[in-house]
């Protein structure tokens, strides 16, 4: 077995200290930072986001496998910058304010970073103002909101409204999830895109930053 | 007590309840408010109650309470009720999380995990930790201006591993899930095997031996009942579930004699059988959740629960809704509605008796 498909098979099952390992085993024998990045890490969380969209795995073992990569990826930074390696897209995300559910965001901000996006994580209770700041100071081509609550979902029509004051709109998407969030909240606030699970966010924030 | 025409009719109807029987109608819980009365709109707010009572103030929210009660009438099994929880995660609470009040918005929050890992947290159970006590107090107070007028719910937890999502975070008590199955099966137990002693206080508290109890769905119980829970849930595999949270709620129900299960959302639907197989629930309230339509799109589900020998709480169908034919069988049917006035209500009630004539 190739030492990248051990990196993917040991995050895939959360085996974050063997994936540490692992990966400076790879850049030890040569392998580029890239390949271990692509073919190694992100490819194992492809595969994890794509059993978690099949119901094959659930929300525990995404986050040990993301863990995995994460502890995986602090060894591969600096050999990744050096090397040139850019990330896909930048993206800011949040709950939105009056919300301090945490999960569902931190769920997506891995499956994003699992997909090589650089994910600015504003925590939760985050202001509509703070979503557009971050976006224009830091450059995000993606706002990410989301909310758990009822009564706090209507301050993604406030992030919308402050993209549109900000005249953003143009180079920023806005994507909207959670669970009281449906595709026709998403219509009716006028937000770019809705998702029903955190593996196909990533891959519809990818797709945008691709443009 | 106040607004309820017949107390041991009602009384007996909720017997035929929890027996399946059919009472020639399905159970409704029926309110209106009363006839030239109009009550001012109260803060009802969990952040106004947990304030009230850090001042020491736990009569204000019940005295407010009592004024609405004595506006509303109740027809079929409803029967006039007061919540004195505190906030949604009292029992992370009774371990130690503090729980934060913030001015203008509803619900409260666990200001910040107590700990980052299971083998951090001392779960032992004190009963002189100060939220207990004020959840104690809050029972025990509008137990007492209750005084047979209306009764003092039973509280809502938010026990098992919703308790311990909230004292480590669900990220955390994920990661344990996964690194350290057999420690969180060790904790589980510590704080399930508080769940009767928790409850005995409370039913002592709120004088239950004497009224019996009521939960927060506003059934009634002449023994001791409770509605369970395990939000937490949805985020884990059947197999999960099977591992940590069937064996919770058994534990948990061996303290009950009757027990409704708040079933919520559709992530958790993969571990419906399991949940069905608890044999101390006698009935399910479903909860598809928000941003899902509502429960009445989910006939299949209901009949199954039905078919499966237990009831149904339903709280989103309109009275016409309950009206027309549905496939569900009456004897293992509970809805809670809301109707405008007097005369609409009992206007409703005759409909509903007639249907079933």
């Amino acid at each position: 077995m190739s030492i990248l498909v051990e990196i993917s098979e040991n995050l895939q099952k959360g085996k974050a200290k063997i994936v540490k390992e692992l990966v400076q085993k790879a850049l030890d024998e040569g392998i580029s930072p890239a390949e271990i990045l692509n073919n190694g890490l992100l490819s194992g969380m492809g595969v994890i986001g794509e059993k978690f969209k099949n119901n094959e795995v659930f929300v525990p073992e995404v986050l040990v496998a993301a863990r995995a990569m994460n502890m995986g990826a602090q060894i591969l930074k600096p050999h990744l910058a050096d090397a040139g390696v850019v990330a896909a897209g930048k993206v800011c995300i949040g709950t939105v304010q009056g919300d301090l559910h945490d999960i569902g965001k931190n769920l997506v901000k891995m499956m994003m970073e699992g997909k090589g996006l650089e994910v600015v994580d504003l925590g939760t209770d985050v202001s509509a103002e703070t979503f557009v700041k971050t976006a224009i100071e830091q450059n995000c081509q993606v706002i990410c909101c989301s909310a758990l609550l009822t009564t706090t979902m209507n301050v993604m029509a406030e992030v919308v409204k402050a993209a549109d004051a900000a005249g953003i709109r143009d180079r920023v998407k806005i994507m909207i999830g959670g669970a009281p969030i449906n595709q026709e909240f998403c219509d009716l606030i006028g937000a770019d895109c809705y998702t029903v699970d955190a593996a196909s966010a990533a891959d519809a924030a990818v797709a945008f930053c691709r443009g | 007590m106040y607004n309820v025409k017949d107390l041991e009719a009602v009384k007996k109807n909720w017997r035929s309840f929890w027996n399946h029987e059919f009472i020639g109608r399905p159970y409704v819980l029926v309110t209106a408010p009363k006839d030239g009365t109009a009550v001012e709109k109260k803060d009802e707010t969990y952040v106004k109650k947990l304030k009230d009572a850090r001042r020491g103030d736990f009569a204000s929210a019940v005295r407010d309470f009592e004024e609405i009660a004595k506006a509303t009438m109740h027809y079929g099994e409803s029967l006039p009720h007061y919540k004195a929880d505190l906030c949604p995660d009292q029992y992370a609470a009774f371990y130690g999380a503090e729980v934060e009040a913030r001015d203008g918005e509803y619900t409260t929050w666990i200001k910040e995990p107590v700990a980052e890992e299971l083998c951090d947290l001392d779960l032992t159970f004190h009963r002189d930790n100060e939220f207990f006590q004020m959840v104690e107090k809050s029972v025990r107070t509008a137990a007492e201006i209750a005084n047979g007028n209306f009764i003092v719910h039973v509280p809502d937890y938010h026990s098992n591993l919703d308790a311990l999502s909230a004292l480590l975070s669900p990220q955390n008590l994920c990661y344990e899930l996964m690194d350290n199955p057999e420690l969180l099966e060790e904790k589980l137990a510590q704080i399930n095997g508080d769940f009767g002693k928790i409850y005995d206080i409370f039913y002592e508290a709120g004088n239950m031996k004497e009224t019996g109890t009521l939960s927060w769905l506003n059934a009634y119980c002449e023994d001791r009942m409770t509605v369970i829970q395990c939000d937490f849930s949805c985020m884990m595999s059947p197999a999960q579930a099977r591992q940590f949270v069937i064996p919770s709620i058994e534990k948990e129900l061996e303290s009950v004699d009757r027990a409704i299960y708040h079933y919520d959302g559709k992530m958790a639907l993969g571990h419906f059988d399991d949940v069905m197989a608890v044999k101390r629930l006698d009935c399910i309230q479903w909860t598809p959740g928000a941003g899902q339509k509502r429960t009445i799109y989910w006939m299949d589900l209901l009949k199954k629960v039905q078919a499966g020998g237990k009831s149904v709480w339903l709280r989103d169908w309109t009275a016409e809704e309950i009206l027309a034919d549905t496939e569900l069988d009456p004897a293992l049917t509970a809805f809670t509605l809301n109707l405008k006035s007097e005369r609409e209500a009992e206007e409703f009630m005759e409909k509903l008796e007639k249907k079933y004539r």
